[in-house]
């Protein structure tokens, strides 16, 4: 291929990135007016952005090396966009859910919750994730399908700006229940009251009584949550009730484990176990600054002599729209004949530009720095999807 | 292109029931709201408030007080603080009377950033 082809190559590849990235930004405006990303009371980034699947560590297709601790969601679902050219539609999805939180908790308040023992953290942070991308080439296309799990040994305490901030909405929903009350329940009950004495100990007049006062109770509640003056009340106290998102501050040390199944053609006959893992990692969160390490085993079922340890560290920053980090993993292979240690550094850069929609870019070497494509220079999307999670109100 | 924002309240229960009392002793009402969202109370008796917030463990009459045929009106209302669920659950627990009672409710936000509003209306009854 000639200079002048080489650059028309180039020139359409990335004409097609921008056709596709333009795409998927339309489709995520029209697809949902209710899209743009506000940041009033937006929760801090660590509690808004499920860290992508530890399967995706597996299958080789993570943007981070290390990731932060998990927030759970019920159900959470993570699209990776990480073709070099973001030439197509997105080719890796992960689906992950937390047991503890597909069920309702009525013994459990939130300040029950600021501090849990070791069994309470890994039940309340457990989550299940389910994996898969296209991890071959073109050539010889393989896709890889995994599952792992993970949960938090420690996972922290509830901030002392939480904390705060929770008492506060505490004391202003009171306030407003009591105003609201005030306005559509007093006069009932006391005639509620007077009927009922009135009605003595005949039970059919009784049922009629407690009929009518049930049905007048409910139509005077829903007329005073339309009352302008309750309106106001509440829109006046909004700023009382912002940033209610619980963050989790100090040490946390989470586990997780996977499997990946290949399967070369995409064939099922042809499955066989790939890669699988185990590794911890350990962290401490502030707000705006988390440290984060990782001791990793992965093995290779295909290759046991691609087995390698992995040890590393990235450090994290993040306020309520985006996340800028740095990473080095040091990395050691089982094999006593590969003398050569290897190395990832990089960084990573990632904005919330809409609703649910990251951008992520990440730039740095990777492990093997004389083979193709190790290079890091990546620009894409995560879709990352809870259901009904949380408000950006 | 930012929204306005939109408060928007729903409510979950409205309901009334009836707990058995000795007529001259005080009752205690505890109200818990789970799945770790956040909430606040009013309790008004016979029509006028008696208290406001958190409630836990509230007195309610003094002994020698003659509470039957008292009206005990709870409202709650309850916001999403937990983003792991859009979950919500009132508990509402009486004691001191014939026997102590729970009155568990639940429900889901419709939609993030929703009030959720729990009213419960109970007649004290010998």
């Amino acid at each position: 291929m000639n200079i002048s082809e080489h650059l028309s190559s180039r020139n359409g590849q990335l004409r097609k990135t921008l056709i596709v990235l333009s795409v998927w930004i339309l489709f995520s405006i029209f697809g949902n007016p209710d899209l743009f990303a506000q940041n009033d009371s937006l929760p801090s980034f660590n509690q808004l952005r499920t860290p992508t699947s530890p399967v995706f560590v597996l299958l080789g297709v993570e943007p981070s090396s290390i990731e932060r601790p998990n927030s759970p969601s019920d159900v959470a679902v993570s699209i990776l966009n990480r073709t070099n050219y973001a030439s197509s539609l997105p080719r890796d999805f992960a689906i992950e859910m937390s047991p503890y939180w597909l069920f309702s908790h009525p013994e459990l308040s939130w300040s029950d919750d600021t501090l849990r023992n070791v069994l309470q953290s890994i039940v309340r942070t457990v989550t299940i994730s389910v994996a898969t991308a296209q991890i071959g080439d073109e050539q010889q296309p393989v896709t890889g399908l995994g599952a792992s799990v993970r949960t938090s040994i420690v996972s922290g305490t509830t901030s002392g700006e939480s904390k705060d901030n929770l008492i506060r909405a505490q004391k202003e929903l009171g306030k407003q229940a009591t105003f609201l009350q005030n306005m559509y329940s007093a006069n009932l009950d006391k005639q509620l009251k007077l009927d009922l004495r009135n009605a003595g100990e005949d039970s059919a007049k009784k049922d009629t009584i407690l009929q009518k006062y049930n049905s007048e109770k409910r139509a005077a509640l829903e007329m005073a949550l339309k009352d302008s003056t309750y309106i106001a009340l509440v829109q006046k106290g909004q700023s009382s009730l912002q940033d209610l998102a619980a963050v989790r501050e100090g040490f946390m040390l989470e586990l997780s484990a996977g499997i990946v199944m290949n399967y070369p053609n995409n064939s099922t006959d042809s499955g066989k176990v790939g890669r699988y893992g185990v590794w911890l990692t350990p962290s401490y969160q502030t707000r705006d600054i988390s440290t984060v390490g990782v001791i990793r085993f992965i093995g290779n079922n295909i290759d046991p002599s691609q087995n390698v340890f992995d040890i590393g560290g990235r450090i994290i920053y993040t306020n309520d729209k985006y996340a800028l980090s740095l990473e080095g993993v040091f990395r050691k292979s089982t094999n006593a004949k590969e003398k050569k240690d290897l190395y990832r550094i990089a960084g990573n850069f990632e904005y919330l530009v809409l609703k649910n929609v990251w951008l992520q870019t990440t730039f740095g070497r990777d492990y093997t720095s004389s083979t193709n494509g190790s290079l890091i220079a990546q620009l894409g999307l995560a879709f990352n999807f809870s259901k009904d999670r949380f408000s950006y109100d | 292109m930012p929204q306005e924002k939109k408060v928007t309240e729903e409510i979950v229960v409205s309901e009334t029931r009836e707990y058995n009392i000795d007529s001259r002793a005080p009752i205690y009402l505890t109200i818990k709201i789970g799945d770790a969202q956040v909430g606040g109370t009013a309790v008004s008796l016979d029509g006028n408030n008696i208290a406001e917030g958190v409630i836990n463990n509230l007195m309610i009459g003094k002994t020698g007080d003659d509470l039957s045929n008292g009206i005990l009106n709870c409202l709650t209302k309850v916001k999403q603080s937990n983003p792991a669920t859009m979950r919500n659950s009132v508990t509402y627990t009486l004691t001191g009377g014939v026997a102590p009672k729970e009155y568990p409710f639940e429900g889901k936000f419709s939609q993030p950033g929703n009030t959720a509003i729990y009213q419960l209306t109970l007649i004290l009854s010998k």
